[in-house]
């Protein structure tokens, strides 16, 4: 099973549409894949049209005491499945803090997952703490959203740091430009020159589009109502990228 | 598999029409079903509890590898393939690999007909539960449709359990349906007039100890004739290696059934017939051996280092080129008058042997006379095995190996009479030491054999002389290799002939058999 977190420090960036229309693709291309909505806000746990409610709360579920299987739902479409969000994972932090190796729980609790999926998608909320630590830990792979201006490329620089002062060798970052506007010549200069400079950033930027707005209103990924648009074809070259880079099959 | 399966006595319509008024259903397609269910020959699918389903979703190729509770292992959005090296890399070709190995995949049923599919809602419109309206109609591989009657499925989604109950509720109460346990897929096959597990290469025949050995020696060999002539067509269209295999090892036993328990069967007829099963192990050797170099390509690659291993591909090539004509020729002996007069006098003969009150042993209870065969044959296996030094030439392993054979085939033939436990002990303690002799035998022919076949290249011509060199590093290889398991002899022996398992044949086939005590 591969672990992918889209996560960035920062708010508003596509984490939630990349994790909500990348799962898709995957479940599409043969992988038995699962979405985690670490956020309480739950924002894909609403794309997929589920409650936002889980047994025993994240009480339950950090304490290992409720079998995640037993909380987990399909979702509309075959292969995917979501584990939903819940308003508790406010405190994820001070619970994760009660327990002995607070950052590899999250690793630990995951594993018996692989038993039965190929893909996991985290959907995290946007924080530095004790939560995000344990993702970079559970995780293969974080996909980060960048919104192409210079201060978000600072925030990314700041990534790398973290992860050699953790020595998270293992701990893949791929970024990709987000919410990527022609119009505005700042984000055209960036696009077209960082990626150059930058092996680990992924090729294929995600465009700003009405369609992944409208996700919203349609509570469903793009697969599902704008599978022909631009963002959709963008999320798709993205997805095989990453396929790519993580070795996930490709049935 | 369904939550739920109703066979509909109701028209659909009616039935739609209430589920509306209590539930918000949404059409998720109407149109025809097309899907087929594909296994093994030997069902290898089924007896690992799975389903492999190609479906056909309006025009999309789609298919699902399931756990027959319903549980999906693994998909892909392509059409299925004839073998599991041919699947596209990823999760459903890592699960069919190591179960169907080298079989076919072979279409055990097809469904046509027509389809509906409703998503049951929830209040976020959110799909809790599926309800699919079927009408199918089976197909076998010839083109006989029959229609199956009509029928409502229900579809449990993972983590909305209680919805799916209530949906069922609701039908099996008000609307006064009721449940059928058989499914789908058991329905089709019985259509087909078919059982699932219908062919198996594994002989165990229910005997019991006093039936007249002429009487269990029939038996036996109907069963080993129905297995030879259920493989004959899978040999004849070369669906894949195991026809042919499972064909021979039939033929192997029938001789070995014939040659062990001689005074059984009228001595005349036998010996015309064990000339006749000698005959077909000889014309389908040559296709076989063919099969089994093939099979064994890649591991031979593994012997190169990576970078040569594509100079052995020629002599794939060549081998895929005389396989071809090895099965012409066998399929011309299998059409050719001697092979059918065989096929209908051996029939007429396990049908009305006759004179089995002349012959020695045809009226004596089998449990003797299988006690006097099995314990003759082990001491064989002891004998020959204990006069094996490091030194002694292949040809005495090979002839041990013959003997293991022997001995294999008659506790499988007669299985049944002795404690299930203790001969399966027996049997796999065997088969340690078998796997060790062949392995040997394997590699000894081999290396004689590729040597021939590189003169044959040679002989053809154009066969690149990196390919040449490969085969002789392949020799090398397999030289170095039969050395190892030479060496691993004395050990496996030893550990087939230990007190134990001594003992364990002194109860089992000794004690019985005065006249040898
Ligand atoms: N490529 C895009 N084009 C247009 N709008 C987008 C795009 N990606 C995201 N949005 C919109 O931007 C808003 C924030 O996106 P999203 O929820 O994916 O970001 P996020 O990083 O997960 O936010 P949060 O930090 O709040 O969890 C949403 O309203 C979404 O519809
Ligand atoms: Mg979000």
């Amino acid at each position: 099973m591969k672990v992918l977190a889209s996560y960035n420090i920062k708010g508003g960036v596509g984490k939630t549409a990349a994790a909500v229309n990348l799962a898709w693709l995957s479940a599409r291309g043969g992988h038995r894949t699962l979405v985690w909505d670490l956020d309480p806000q739950g924002a894909a746990t609403y794309y997929f049209r589920v409650k936002a409610k889980v047994k025993g709360g994240g009480r339950g579920l950090v304490s290992g005491r409720r079998a995640l299987d037993d909380l987990i739902k399909a979702t509309d479409f075959a292969n995917l499945d979501l584990l939903p969000a819940d308003f508790s994972y406010r405190s994820l932090d001070l619970l994760l803090e009660q327990e002995k190796k607070p950052t590899r729980r999250l690793r630990k609790i995951l594993k018996p997952l692989a038993e039965h999926y190929d893909v996991l998608l985290l959907d995290c909320p946007p924080s530095i703490s004790l939560v995000s630590e344990a993702v970079f830990f559970a995780a293969d792979a974080l996909l980060v959203p960048v919104i192409p201006t210079t201060l978000s490329l600072r925030t990314l620089d700041q990534l790398f740091d973290f992860r050699a002062r953790q020595q998270l060798d293992d701990l893949a970052i791929l970024p990709f430009f987000s919410m990527v506007d022609r119009r505005k010549g700042l984000h055209r200069e960036i696009v077209e020159q960082l990626p150059a400079q930058r092996v680990e950033m992924l090729k294929t930027p995600i465009p700003y589009a009405s369609e992944v707005e409208r996700m919203g209103l349609e509570k469903a990924p793009l697969g599902r109502f704008a599978a022909r648009c631009g963002a959709a074809a963008a999320f798709e070259s993205l997805w095989d990228e990453v396929a790519a880079r993580l070795n996930i099959g490709n049935p | 598999m369904p939550y739920r399966h109703y066979l509909l006595g109701e028209d659909q319509k009616s039935l739609l029409d209430r589920l509306v008024s209590q539930f918000t259903l949404a059409e998720e397609s109407h149109g025809s079903l097309a899907l087929v269910y594909l296994d093994t020959f030997d069902w290898r699918l089924h007896q690992a509890d799975l389903r492999l389903v190609e479906e056909d979703l309006c025009g999309k190729a789609r298919i699902d590898l399931r756990h027959v509770d319903g549980t999906l292992l693994a998909s892909g959005d392509f059409p299925a393939k004839v073998f599991a090296w041919d699947f596209p890399p990823g999760s459903l070709r890592q699960a069919l690999e190591p179960l169907i190995e080298m079989r076919a995949l072979l279409p055990v049923a097809r469904l046509g007909g027509r389809r509906d599919l409703y998503a049951v809602l929830d209040r976020r419109e959110k799909t809790v539960a599926r309800i699919e309206f079927l009408a199918p109609q089976v197909r076998g591989n010839e083109d006989n449709r029959q229609a199956l009657p009509p029928r409502l499925l229900v579809h449990s989604l993972k983590g909305f359990a209680p919805e799916a109950r209530r949906l069922a509720d609701f039908l099996e109460g008000p609307c006064g349906l009721t449940r059928s346990e058989t499914g789908l897929f058991d329905e089709s096959l019985a259509a087909l007039g078919r059982r699932p597990g219908d062919y198996s290469s594994k002989i165990n025949h229910g005997l019991t100890p006093a039936l007249p050995a002429g009487q269990a020696l029939r038996q036996v060999l109907r069963q080993l004739f129905t297995t030879l002539l259920a493989n004959q067509p899978g040999v004849e269209t070369a669906l894949d290696s195991e026809f042919l295999h499972d064909f021979r090892v039939a033929v192997r036993r029938t001789r070995t059934a014939l040659a062990q328990l001689k005074n059984v069967l009228p001595a005349r007829e036998v010996e015309a017939f064990r000339k006749e099963f000698a005959w077909l192990g000889s014309i389908t050797s040559p296709a076989r051996d063919l099969d089994v170099y093939l099979l064994d390509f890649p591991r031979f690659q593994g012997f190169l280092p990576p970078e040569a291993r594509a100079d052995l591909i020629p002599f794939r090539h060549f081998l895929q080129r005389h396989q071809r004509t090895e099965y012409q020729r066998l399929v011309k002996h299998l059409q050719s008058s001697r092979f059918r007069a065989l096929v209908c006098r051996w029939r007429d003969f396990l049908e009305q042997p006759g004179g089995l009150e002349e012959t020695a042993d045809g009226m004596k209870p089998i449990d003797q006379v299988a006690d006097r065969r099995i314990w003759k044959i082990y001491r064989r296996v002891l004998r020959e095995g204990q006069a094996i030094g490091p030194q002694s030439p292949p040809a005495e392993l090979h002839e041990l190996r013959k003997t293991c054979k022997k001995f294999r085939y008659l506790m499988e033939f007669f299985q049944s009479l002795y404690p299930a436990e203790d001969i399966g002990r027996l049997i796999k303690a065997l088969k340690g030491l078998q796997d060790n002799l062949g392995a040997y035998q394997d590699l000894h022919v081999q290396v004689e054999t590729l040597g021939r076949f590189s003169r044959e290249m040679v002989a053809e011509g154009d066969t690149p002389a990196e390919t040449l060199l490969a085969l002789g590093r392949l020799v090398e290889g397999l030289d170095r290799r039969q050395a190892e398991v030479r060496e691993e002899f004395s050990e496996r022996f030893a550990r087939f002939a230990r007190e134990e398992n001594q003992r364990l044949c002194r109860t089992l086939f000794k004690s019985s058999s005065p006249e040898q005590a």
